[in-house]
């Protein structure tokens, strides 16, 4: 949908580095090429002091970081500061779960420094450190199903060969969740579920398929 | 008013920006509101679904429009001058049909009687003499953007009302005095401009 949008997930120094700042702080959004692509990263903030200056704070430690930073600050409402993360005119959001929907490539931030710049899926299957693992909730294995539609699945992994003509299953849609598809696949007596996208069969889904999307630390597949 | 003199430097650019905003809102909302108004003063039948329209959009809270706005004409200038054109439109196209319609029928049938066009007619006899009205509803209007203008601030978008919800903000009175003296010297000069450019037209009728 933004093909260049990264939303940045920026974490200041909150109490036990938490997923989410505290309310009071800015709907701070921003959006960006990939790094050196020379796009500005946008950074929101609400027209309260406090929300400004951790908005500042971010553009510092990311401007240290060899980004450009575009300062959007003083918006008038959340609602402004909301339609403007939407329509990607600003990029940093403190919530992930916005983030993973929303960017093509996230940048995590804890305690000021950048800890992992990647899509969204990356994060969620290869978290770089546990603090990301937390932050994205990868370490919550249906939580992180839940958060990877089928399509990305589809297409991160080779097509499953010889699959069985379909029967009158309801298709999934590459938009629903690898969670819901566990269920579906679970509940099912097929080995494979057809994946259909505006009536057209784009894959089949499978057990292995979504073992596959496991999130894995250090190359290891989760064990829980 | 010690803020307004030690920093009139930032005001005044801060004056500019909205001076801008309202200029070219005002513009744009005029290149509009022409069209529109010469149709409604011909066709009748018209006026009231579309001025009951604009009416209708000119109740819209301002913060809403602006929310409305962003996810088409993103966050910065343009929605702060999609909403100001939108607010003056009412007042604009109000005056216009009021302006055409409110020449004497006499005069508009004696104009045909000399085989003037249709054009010659609106450009040379109808629009000069609803001059003095176009004119007083884009004083109305301009008072009222440069007052609106302020919610520009809102997205970005700069203007006195910067300085406005800086000074309610932080609770700095200075700020929020040189604001207001800032946006009414605006508001009365634009006033007292074109109320001159009205008498200035009307003079010249007679």
């Amino acid at each position: 949908m933004f093909p260049l949008l990264v939303v940045m997930v920026l974490l200041a120094a909150c109490g036990g580095g938490s997923a989410t700042a505290p309310t009071a702080a800015p709907a701070a959004e921003a959006t960006a090429a990939p790094t050196g692509s020379g796009k500005p990263i946008t950074i929101g903030s609400k027209n309260f002091t406090e929300a400004i200056l951790v908005a500042e704070l971010y553009a510092q430690v990311l401007e240290a970081n060899g980004f450009s930073v575009d300062r959007k600050f003083n918006l008038g409402a959340t609602s402004i500061a909301q339609a403007a993360l939407q329509s990607g005119d600003i990029d940093v959001t403190h919530d992930i779960e916005e983030a993973l929907r929303l960017a093509d490539r996230i940048i995590v931030m804890n305690q000021g420094r950048i800890v992992q710049v990647d899509a969204p899926l990356a994060l969620l299957t290869r978290p770089a450190n546990r603090f990301v693992e937390q932050l994205t909730g990868a370490d919550d294995l249906l939580r992180a199903l839940s958060l990877i539609p089928v399509g990305a699945a589809l297409s991160a992994t080779p097509p499953a060969p010889g699959s069985a003509p379909t029967t009158d299953l309801t298709p999934l849609g590459p938009q629903d969740s690898l969670r819901s598809a566990l269920i579906r696949l679970l509940a099912s007596p097929e080995a494979s579920l057809p994946v259909v996208d505006e009536g057209r069969e784009v894959g089949r889904l499978t057990l292995e398929t979504l073992r596959a999307m496991l999130p894995r630390r250090g190359g290891e597949t989760w064990s829980t | 008013m010690v803020y307004l003199i030690e920093h009139w430097d930032d005001v005044g650019q801060l004056m500019l920006q909205h001076l801008w905003l309202t200029v070219s809102a005002l513009g744009i909302a005029t290149v509009i509101a022409f069209p529109v108004g010469l149709l409604l003063a011909r066709v009748a039948w018209l006026r009231g679904p579309i001025l009951g329209l604009l009416g209708v959009l000119y109740t819209i809270p301002s913060l809403s429009l602006l929310v409305l706005l962003i996810p088409i004409l993103r966050l910065g200038y343009w929605p702060a001058v999609g909403t100001l054109v939108i607010y003056a439109q009412l007042i604009l196209v109000r005056n216009i049909v009021i302006g055409l319609s409110g020449v004497d029928a006499a005069i508009v049938e004696a104009a045909r009687g000399m085989g003037m066009s249709d054009w010659q007619r609106l450009l040379q006899v109808e629009l000069p003499l609803a001059m003095p009205l176009l004119l007083a509803g884009l004083r109305i209007a301009t008072l009222s953007t440069i007052a609106i203008a302020t919610v520009a601030a809102f997205v970005n978008a700069g203007g006195l009302g910067t300085l406005l919800f800086d000074g309610v903000r932080s609770s700095n009175r200075e700020k929020i005095v040189a604001g207001a003296i800032a946006v009414s010297a605006l508001a009365i000069a634009a006033n007292a401009l074109l109320r001159r450019a009205e008498v200035w037209v009307s003079r010249g009728l007679q």
